[in-house]
């Protein structure tokens, strides 16, 4: 190598580290002072807009420090409910739609860890039974969607809620059908049942007329 | 210190019968307290600050969790490291392993002795101050290979030795660096130094000659690579040597590592600022004998009211601009939320706006008892707190490039790192150096 090269190549390097290093350093300072941040700020965020909240599950309180309430520094880059920004096919807990149910069983025996528990009774006026009872236990589903793709009438569907924490184990098993649905439920059905046997009877009644 | 100490017994009744040696003592030991408690203020600090320059810098936002904007993250980080449990390994050198980060620590807070903060704050002000500085810069290497050597781990030692190579490597050019300085200043002590630099910016060292702008890029770089800064924190490596010479230690002690690192990103931009950038000068307003600009405002020095009151306008004003200018430059889309819907963020700025008048009210309704006392109390503020503030905020800016390359560029491989050393930054230094002899010899 000739020496003017040699000159040549060390004052290239410093030139050349000079320049990369501060196209570099604009590059991160843009970054870092202009731009849009992409955190989503979760929790607060949410609680600030989220309208779309379930209102059965306990309100959490505002986690955010007063002063950055105070600020506004909070809703930044607000997108929506955290809810609505969830892809289509999302799985959160489970939802249950009791005025489609025939409780015909199928999730409960489909459920490979017990999950879902139904009972139901035949009431005037519904196809298939009326459910008495539908029970999910939220700490043991895994959300593999068995009971969701086995469902005739779609009554069982996943739900876009996640925020499932709680601080007692029990109270992560749900109830759908209420205690006063219940029992209105019982009463209809005992009507039905009498109803039913007088059926049976006027039809046995007219069967031996015939004869 | 001297002169402090003088100063109070002179002034002080109490100090004379109490005799000049505990005076001393006494004196000595506050002035310990501060400057230690200042650098672990600092030292915490920036912990928090370098989180949040990362966060930005990957366009995220960084902790803003524990109090406001997340401002309280690293007393949060102190207590866990202090309640954590502290392992020393089986096979470690007990003592050596126990004593190193505290050598590193204590290279630290020396450095911080002759660190100025204002004409009259200065701990010591030695006639060898740099000197000082890159004396202590070196308890750094030996902290290093100690905790390297003591914990009996391979990658450990091997960060140790790095460490070694590296400094000793990099005093040279920094040492060349502020021998321009020195050269120019005709002083090694630091206040002498800034002194030098009085009467605008083009006094300042960085802008004075082409000689000592490169040297302060000299001092910049290899003072970065003294303190083990990315991109020259080979020791630590991670992608190579797991966590270098701090891999086995744990709790306060790893703390104490950091602590030493983040202090010393002060340091090294304090010293940059004290030999290049004016230290606590400010442009057109030389403390001490008032400048143009400051002899102006000395008209206003008697009538404190006047001032208070512009200086809560002001800043009233720059903060609703300051706003204005994020809604609507930085942010369009929220362009309505400044003036309309959004209550709570207008509301914000009333509410500091009548914080700032009803500090300003105050301040006029406690002026008029203190009138006699004013100007001792604004002379003050010019001698004490108003350099201080221009000092921090110097290095300050100066830190925030540090943190900034750490997050911009990518680490350098051993050989690299030897080469910028030997063969780019001492040949250039020696050559500033003469050069800058031949640029005073030409121009003084």
């Amino acid at each position: 190598m000739k020496v003017s090269e040699g000159i040549k190549e060390y004052f290239g390097n410093i030139y050349e580290s000079v320049t990369t290093i501060s196209m570099g350093m604009w590059i991160t300072f843009k970054t870092a002072l202009f731009e849009r941040k992409v955190t989503l700020q979760y929790p607060s965020h949410d609680i600030l807009k989220g309208e779309s909240r379930d209102a059965s599950l306990p309100k959490q309180k505002n986690l955010l420090p007063p002063f950055e309430a105070l600020l506004g520094a909070s809703q930044q880059n607000y997108r929506g409910p955290l809810n609505t920004q969830l892809t289509e096919r999302y799985r959160g807990l489970l939802g249950y739609d009791e005025l489609k149910c025939i409780s015909c069983l199928l999730c409960a025996q489909n459920c490979p860890i017990d999950v879902i528990r139904v009972k139901g009774v035949k009431i005037e006026g519904r196809k298939g039974k009326a459910p008495t009872t539908f029970r999910i236990d939220y700490s043991k589903c895994m959300f593999c969607g068995l009971c969701v793709e086995v469902c005739p009438t779609d009554a069982v569907f996943f739900t876009r809620q996640f925020e499932g924490a709680t601080f007692e184990y029990r109270t992560l098993i749900r109830e759908f059908i209420s205690p006063e649905l219940y029992l209105e439920r019982l009463q209809l059905a005992e009507v039905a049942k009498k109803k039913a046997i007088e059926k049976k009877k006027k039809k046995q009644e007219n069967e031996e007329k015939e004869q | 210190m001297e002169n402090l100490v003088n100063d109070l017994f002179g002034q002080f009744a109490f100090l004379q019968k109490l005799g000049y040696v505990p005076t001393a003592a006494i004196v000595m030991l506050a002035c310990g307290l501060v400057v230690l408690n200042f650098f672990g203020l600092m030292s915490g600090l920036f912990t928090f600050f370098e989180r949040k320059v990362a966060g930005w810098t990957n366009s995220r936002r960084g902790p803003n969790r524990v109090g406001p904007y997340g401002f309280v993250q690293f007393m949060a980080d102190g207590v866990k490291l202090i309640l954590k449990e502290d392992i020393i390994p089986a096979a470690a050198d007990r003592s050596i392993f126990k004593f190193a980060p505290y050598l590193l620590l204590l290279g630290t807070a020396l450095s911080f002795v002759v660190i100025p903060f204002g004409p009259k704050w200065i701990i010591g002000d030695l006639n060898v101050g740099v000197l000082y500085l890159l004396a202590t810069g070196s308890f750094t290497v030996v902290g290093l290979i100690m905790a390297g050597w003591a914990s009996n781990n391979k990658y450990a030692l091997l960060g140790g030795m790095r460490s070694a190579a590296q400094i000793v490597s990099y005093e040279i050019p920094n040492a060349l660096a502020i021998l321009v300085v020195v050269l120019t200043a005709g002083t090694m002590s630091m206040q002498g130094i800034i002194r030098a630099q009085a009467g605008g910016i083009h006094h300042w060292f960085l802008f004075s000659s082409p000689f000592s702008f490169l040297a302060f890029f000299i001092y910049f770089i290899s003072a970065i690579a003294e303190i083990n800064r990315v991109p020259f924190d080979i020791p630590e490596a991670e992608s190579e040597l797991v966590a270098g010479y701090n891999i086995e230690y744990s709790a306060m002690r790893f703390g104490v590592f950091f602590a030493a690192e983040f202090g010393n990103i002060y340091v090294i931009s304090a010293v940059a600022v004290t030999c290049f950038l004016g230290g606590w000068q400010v442009p057109l307003l030389e403390v001490g004998d008032l400048g143009p600009v400051g002899r102006g405002l000395g008209i206003f020095l008697g009538r404190g009211d006047v001032l208070t009151l512009m200086l809560a306008v002001a800043l009233g004003i720059s903060m609703l601009a300051w706003k204005a200018l994020r809604a609507f430059v930085w942010d369009v889309r929220r362009k309505q939320a400044f003036f309309g819907s959004r209550f709570v963020r207008f509301h914000s700025e009333l509410l500091v706006l009548g914080l700032l008048f009803a500090g300003g009210a105050l301040v006029l309704v406690l002026h008029v008892p203190l009138r006699a006392h004013l100007p001792t109390i604004y002379r003050l503020i010019f001698q004490y707190l108003v350099p201080f503030l221009v000092f921090f905020t110097k290095a300050m800016l100066l830190s925030f490039v540090v943190l900034w390359w750490r997050w911009t560029l990518p680490r350098l491989r051993v050989d690299q790192l030897m080469g910028v050393c030997w063969k780019y930054l001492i040949p250039i230094g020696f050559a500033c150096l003469v050069g800058q002899g031949f640029w005073m010899w030409l121009f003084s």
